[in-house]
């Protein structure tokens, strides 16, 4: 049991536990006992890490594996990092990627194919108040809110007929997030660090972002649920610039830095002491290391949330809001192989406009669309896009047809749209996707997914794959069963992968 | 395969006619083989390869079909060849290979002959005779056997029945027992162990002071009498109850429980008290069966069954959490995947799912929950509470008052909008349909009020509607005349049949087509009701009270209080009268009691009930006065009738299920529940000596808990995936003993603890070590870190900052002042776990856990190197430690030492220690006693302090 005590109690199942560099030159524990370094040469780790030649410090220390050391999938990943940027409440695949002029035609007049079943009740066409425009060499049509996606959109696989279960948020938000609608299960981003682990030691492997607080559900978005507490989306509002505020205990203010090292220091050497008659104890070499880590996390942590650092030009490519400070951290944490990054556009379920939904979505659209293209841009220049898997969406679409005024629901405004599970439009972009394509579509009027249709399920098994897994063999044993992030479900969508 | 090349025995291959021992071979070995490890995939109804099993006609081939078996020849047999398991060949069955002496006897069987009797046909195994063979076969499905004590040879080292087990099992491997611990290390462990606190220097000089045989005996009696025992081990057993303060998301509902503390605070006391084991569980799924006092506290333990997540008030994800966690939680069987269909690997068909299910949905919450123990009802704090209360209730009660007002209001206005919707439900043509409210708008409960008042109440022969009907039989294209005849022809009839007003009102203006008739309708009503309206307001214009005093008492009149004014009014006209019955009086569309009003409230109505409920249930949780009340769970009036949900879904029904406990567990006779929803029987069956499981699960998790490692591997799932432990017999040895106890967990502890296994040094041996890395033979004892409770705890008892109070509300720690109480205590938010009790691996609160996961993660080092409670802990040591400035440097380190790791730091530790504290640029700080107080730096000797509880040796325990 003790082989094994800090990567859990037996139950990880890889296809592969070996580190993903099998030699390491020296041991850390032999460096520090040759170099009688205290904590100084903690920042000799650090070096060797970011230069590569350490693929996780504590598997150097301790011969063995972190739950959070890196780990190699099933197949060689196309993408390596994700970046969900969540249009939380559901925005309109109608007014943004799944043109459907036909609905002028039936402007206030009823669907000749009837209404399907939402959340509530619908009425006449509605069509988009917006304006579209074909982009790129692929001409693929967007909205007038989103041109900046739009001038992206060579590089952005647009998955026009997704479908999900049901019209409602908090279970169309677990499918999206934990592919299931109601039971608790691990998110998306647990099975991925479970799966891969993380580059970065000294940062969170799974960073949730969502400006002013929770969307609905809260914490259940990003829960590991059976999965050990460690995979757990670590939430962070990124309206705080303090860095203080965005990461719990970063900061010591009852001492300086160097007191700290010197404090460290003593605790390392009283550690090994007591570890000498406890050698084979990995989990005491852990701990010892987990406090160098900790002690790293504190600068690596500072410094990735530290957007002030950014050049000019780059702050000004993103623009300044709360969405541009989030997108461009998503990217800095990219960079420092942070594996799993989840943005919400914000607390609640802003994109939820079931009323004014043609100024709504201008202005949310507006908030996130030029960090957005930037973002795209911006990885691409770094050459950090074909690693990086990005996925934009909501929960689900909204309704071809106006939403009806209903007693205490809604003001009786008749200009918005209901939920709509039937179909929808989810953008994927880099990590191995095909770049300009249109993958399926939604009937005539942009109600049901008729074509090549995708369900989040299926959307969940191809992202995965992308990620080197095959996602009926990604599980874990619990409670008598081997659990999967797509239950029973989930077909890989070929098509989409470039 | 050695087995194998011994020659069949010799029997004649010749003879036609069957052997007689050939059948005894075929019924006794044969036909049980086939059923049992072939049949399920090769049967009458499924044919995996085209091949059947079931009759001899399909084992000897025909034309289109090879044979599979050959009389005389095993080798040339393809049914003997697959289950040979080669490893280049087909391997049957899939399962794993079948015994070598089942092997042996097929092979016997094809060599005299394969005879089959003549009309034998073989059907597929029975769920029935399937789980008899399990109880047979596997281990912990098989009855706790009566275990002697092994007596070994040579065993100087035991002193005790389970040291002699583990000896016995030592020395098979050559494996020899660790020396016993030194005194600090045992009291440090045992201490830990049974109540999550260090001892303190003190408790360690008494116990090294004490020379009697039995010094550590009167420790360990100590300990588990300490109120601590109770906080420690019940903590270990709420993991299990997954319990948690918060209902999941529930919508807009006040997520918080008010009363889950109930529950802990009995899981704790029962712990205490030495509740027996059968009787702890008995309580805890049926308390309210047992005959308690009216307000025993006992009742809160039926918490276990309803502090679970809420799972947005689905009632079958619910009852599924119950199911698992009586399952899981209380028998390691895992039974969540019957819910859609049997079991893959366990003998759990759906079947038995649903029976549990059954009588789980033969039970209910109640709204008030019984209150437990004494209320003061004199004290401050509860009268402040009622009045509160009160309040609050009153609040939702006035606005549903209000509401139905509002809603009556809203109806006497619309009769006409209503009418008129039911015109267009009737065909007649839209484009003269003029509507007040929107279609949408309209209430959904009127319009079928309104259908049925006419059809039945305002039929042809009322007063009012015989018009309506009357006109409704008029031809729709010719309206405009026929109308003007059909309202001549009623005019004549006698004015008690047809409201005179009403005719006089119809006769107004020549109608051009239905819809005008129902607005008709619909100003006539109104008009009356403004007539109500003026009778009442006119009284106000008379008197005349100072100008002030008017204003406010006319803002100050509700709705609630107009309208009783207004059901005063009454007309002398007897045919307003009539008008004025429909819209006061009578139960119509129009008029509804206020009993019946939730069916009339629309969404914004609800949402706003909603809120002000909830402000009641804030007021519970929040009112320092709220009296504790038991989270019961009581019967039905009667049980449900249940039936499988085929495919877990409660739309498709299946066959009719008896409330029962599993199959596989029912040694005693199984018989469906009798008593109400049969939660009793249920517990009676789970803590039946005869269940298999309940106590070789409980056992084992004791166990677990004292030697970081459980006798099985699996704490929660002892099905048929999870091998038979090694110290099998020591299991059920402890089970026996265990009930022969009296299922008493203290005296369990005892006899663990006393043993020389318990109090072994926990040393690393190499030699031993090579052989058995994972200490599966308990060679030495096993370190372990302190979970999240006992970290935090620790840290308060050795700082001497620790709040001894027990029970209670739970507190939350995350917020300023940060509380000292113990950690159990805390706020469990399952919707949204801080971050730090995630980090420490903190029992998932949303299933039943057995055993926490254990990760390293630098948020826990960030925790302790910066966390404001730790900098309090390292400057509440100092504080109260009794030095001065006058005490020497090693007097202060020996003194930390002795408290914070229950030793005298050695030479090289104090050297270490004084080079710290004076090596340092800030300049050492001890003002007599008092460490620097200004702007929140932490003196040396406080971030020394710090280092010291930072060390892997007070996180982890020998």
């Amino acid at each position: 049991m003790n082989s094994n005590i800090h990567s859990t109690k037996n139950k990880m199942v890889f296809p592969n536990e070996q580190p993903v560099i099998d030699q390491i030159p020296f041991s850390r524990r032999e460096l520090l006992s040759k170099t009688g370094l205290g904590l100084g040469s903690i920042a000799l780790a650090g070096i060797l890490n970011s230069t590569g030649q350490l693929s996780s410090p504590l598997e150097a220390a301790t011969g063995s594996v972190s739950p959070m050391a890196v780990k190699k999938p099933h197949f060689k990943p196309k993408a390596k990092h994700v970046i969900h940027i969540f249009l939380n409440g559901g925005s309109s695949h109608l007014d943004t990627f799944d043109h459907k002029p036909i609905l002028k035609k039936f402007a206030g007049k009823e669907l000749p194919t009837g209404n399907l079943k939402t959340e509530r009740k619908t009425g006449a066409a509605f069509p988009s108040p917006y304006s579209f425009k074909k982009y790129g060499e692929s001409g693929i049509e967007v909205s007038e809110i989103f041109p900046e996606i739009g001038k992206n959109i060579d590089d952005i696989t647009v998955i026009r007929s997704m479908h999900a279960y049901v019209p409602n948020h908090e279970p169309s938000l677990n499918l999206m997030n934990c592919g299931h609608s109601i039971a608790v299960r691990p998110s998306f981003g647990s099975w991925t660090t479970y799966g891969l682990g993380t580059e970065n030691q000294n940062l969170p492997g799974f960073i949730v972002m969502c400006p002013n607080g929770y969307p609905i559900a809260a914490g259940k978005n990003w829960k590991s649920a059976f999965l050990p507490g460690v995979y757990q989306g670590t939430h962070i509002d990124p309206r705080h610039k303090d860095i203080e505020k965005l990461i719990e205990n970063i900061h010591n203010h009852s001492q300086t830095k160097e007191q700290q090292i010197k404090q460290l220091d003593l605790l390392q050497v009283l550690n090994r002491k007591h570890q000498e008659k406890r050698a084979q104890e990995e989990i005491l070499e852990a701990k010892i290391h987990s406090f160098e880590l900790a002690y790293n996390m504190q600068m690596e942590a500072t410094d990735a949330f530290d957007i002030s650092k950014e050049p000019k030009h780059v702050l000004e490519m993103y623009g300044d809001s709360v969405q541009a400070r989030q997108i461009l951290i998503a990217r800095r944490l990219v960079e420092r192989g942070v594996r799993f990054i989840q943005l919400w556009h914000g607390a609640g379920q802003p994109w939820d406009h079931h009323d004014n939904i043609e100024k709504g979505h201008r202005t949310l659209a507006g908030q996130c669309d030029k960090a957005i293209g930037a973002l795209i841009q911006d990885l691409k220049q770094r050459g950090l896009l074909d690693e990086t898997l990005i996925q934009i969406g909501g929960e689900f679409g909204r309704t071809p047809s106006v939403e009806l005024p209903k007693v205490g629901s809604n003001a009786g405004k008749i200009n918005g749209r209901d939920h709509n599970h039937w179909g929808f439009t989810t953008l994927l972009c880099g990590g191995g996707v095909k770049g300009g394509y249109v993958h399926g579509s939604t009937d005539e009027f942009g109600f049901r997914a008729v074509d090549k249709r995708v369900h989040v399920h299926d959307l969940h098994a191809t992202m995965l794959k992308l990620l080197g897994f095959d996602h009926e063999k990604l599980t874990y044993h619990y409670s008598g069963q081997d659990f999967r992030f797509t239950d029973i479900h989930g077909n890989v969508v070929e098509d989409i992968i470039a | 395969m050695t087995v194998l090349a011994e020659p069949a025995k010799q029997v004649s291959v010749k003879t036609e006619k069957l052997p007689v021992n050939g059948m005894k071979l075929f019924e006794n070995h044969i036909r049980p083989l086939l059923v049992r490890h072939c049949l399920e995939c090769h049967n009458e109804k499924k044919q995996e390869g085209e091949i059947r099993l079931d009759a001899w006609k399909y084992l000897k081939g025909d034309k289109e079909n090879d044979p599979l078996v050959i009389k005389g020849s095993p080798e040339k047999s393809r049914l003997f060849e697959v289950i040979l398991y080669h490893e280049d060949d087909t391997q049957m069955p899939p399962k794993g290979k079948i015994p070598d002496l089942a092997i042996v006897n097929l092979r016997k069987w094809i060599k005299i002959g394969a005879p089959w009797p003549a009309k034998a046909v073989l059907h597929p195994p029975s769920q029935d005779s399937l789980i008899k063979e399990l109880q047979e076969t596997h281990w912990a499905y098989h009855p706790v056997r009566n275990i002697k004590v092994p007596q070994n040879k040579n065993d100087h080292w035991s002193k005790t029945a389970i040291d002699r087990f583990i000896f016995h099992e030592m020395i098979k491997e050559n494996l020899s027992p660790s020396p016993k611990a030194d005194r600090r290390t045992l009291l440090r462990r045992v201490s830990i162990d049974l109540t999550g606190l260090p001892p303190t220097w003190d408790e360690l000089q008494e116990f090294e002071k004490d020379s009697s045989e039995n010094a550590f005996e009167k420790v360990v009696d100590r300990l588990l009498a300490s109120p601590g025992y109770g906080i420690r081990w019940g903590r270990h057993w709420l993991d299990v109850a997954r319990y948690g303060d918060t209902k999941g998301y529930v919508f807009t509902d006040e997520i918080r429980y008010p009363y889950s503390y109930t529950y802990r605070d009995y899981v704790v006391r029962a712990m205490n008290e030495d509740v027996p084991y059968n009787r702890f569980i008995k309580e805890q799924i049926a308390a309210d069966h047992l005959g308690l006092p009216k307000n025993s506290e006992a009742l809160a333990a039926l918490g276990f069954l309803t502090v679970g997540n809420r799972f947005r008030k689905n009632k079958h994800d619910q009852i599924d959490d119950r199911i698992d966690v009586i399952s899981r939680g209380l028998m390691g069987i895992t039974a969540s995947c019957s819910r859609c269909h049997d079991h893959k690997y366990d003998p759990i068909p759906t079947a038995d799912y649903y029976s549990l299910y059954g009588i789980f949905n033969s039970s209910h919450e109640p709204a008030e929950l019984p209150l437990i123990g004494t209320v003061q009802e004199d004290s401050a704090e509860y009268k402040a509470y009622l009045k509160g209360l009160k309040k609050r209730e009153q609040d939702v009660e006035n606005y549903r008052r209000e509401g139905h007002q509002k809603i009556l209001s809203e109806l006497r206005n619309s009769a006409g909008d209503y009418l008129q919707f039911i015109l267009k439900e009737k065909g007649y043509d839209v484009k003269n349909m003029k509507m007040v409210i929107a279609e949408t708008n309209l209430r959904r409960h009127s319009i079928n009020a309104w259908k049925a008042f006419l059809k039945k109440e305002a039929g042809e022969n009322h007063p009012l509607f015989r018009s309506w009907h009357r006109l409704l039989t008029v031809p729709k294209e010719s309206f405009a005349k026929s109308s003007q005849k059909m309202i001549e022809e009623l005019k004549k009839e006698n004015p008690s049949k047809n409201n005179p007003l009403l005719i006089a009102a119809l006769t107004e203006k020549p109608l051009t087509n239905m819809y005008e008739v129902a607005r008709v309708y619909g100003k006539l009503f109104q008009d009356v009701e403004k007539k109500i309206q003026g009778q009442i307001s006119e009284p106000k214009k008379d008197s005349k009270p100072a100008k002030g005093e008017k204003s406010k008492t006319a803002k100050k009149e509700s709705l609630v209080d107009i309208a009783t004014k207004k059901n005063k009014v009454k007309f002398k006209d007897q045919y307003e009268e009539q008008i004025r019955t429909v819209l006061y009086v009578k139960k119509t569309p129009i008029n509804f009691a206020f009993e019946d009003s939730a069916r009339y409230f629309d969404r914004a109505m609800n949402n706003q009930i909603n809120r002000l409920k909830k402000k009641i249930e804030q007021w519970k949780l929040d009112s320092p006065g709220t009296p504790p009340r038991a989270m019961v769970m009581l019967d039905k009036g009667k049980p449900v009738r249940q039936r499988i949900f085929l495919r877990g879904k409660p739309g498709s029904k299946g066959a009719d299920v008896a409330r029962q406990n599993f199959a596989i567990v029912s040694y005693s006779k199984r018989k469906p529940f009798s008593k109400g929803s049969g939660r009793l029987e249920l517990a009676e069956s789970i803590v039946d000596p005869k269940n298999p499981l309940t106590v070789r699960v409980l056992v084992n998790r004791v166990w677990m808990h004292h030697f970081n490692k459980g006798l099985v591997s699996s704490a929660d799932d002892f099905g048929t995936r999870t091998e038979e432990p090694i110290h099998a017999d020591l299991l059920d040895y402890l089970a026996k003993d265990f009930i022969q106890d009296g299922w008493s967990l203290k005296k369990l502890h005892k006899k663990i603890l006393l043993s020389n296994v318990y109090q072994q040094a926990s040393n690393d041996r190499p030699d031993m070590r090579e052989q058995d890395p994972e200490n599966a033979f308990f060679w030495k004892m096993n370190l372990r870190r302190l979970e999240y409770e006992a970290i935090r705890d620790s840290f308060l008892a050795v700082s001497g900052q620790l709040d001894s109070k027990t029970n209670g509300k739970p507190i939350d720690f995350m917020k300023n002042p940060l509380s000292k109480r113990r950690t159990i205590y805390g706020f469990v938010n399952r919707n949204n776990l801080p971050t730090i009790m995630n980090s420490f691996d903190f029992a998932n609160p949303d299933a039943s856990t057995s055993e926490r996961a254990l990760t390293i993660v630098p948020q826990q080092a960030l925790f302790v190197m910066n966390s404001p409670f730790i900098l309090e802990m390292a400057k509440s040591i100092m504080k109260n430690l009794g030095v001065s400035s006058q005490t020497k440097p090693a007097e202060v380190i020996k003194l930390l030492y002795q408290k914070v790791l229950t030793r005298n730091p050695d030479e090289n530790e104090i050297q270490l220690a004084i080079q710290f504290i004076e090596n340092e640029s800030v300049k050492s700080i001890l003002d007599d006693g008092q460490p620097e107080k200004k702007s929140g730096k932490l003196s040396n000797w406080e971030r020394f302090a710090q280092v010291l509880l930072l060390t892997n040796e007070f996180s982890h325990v020998d």
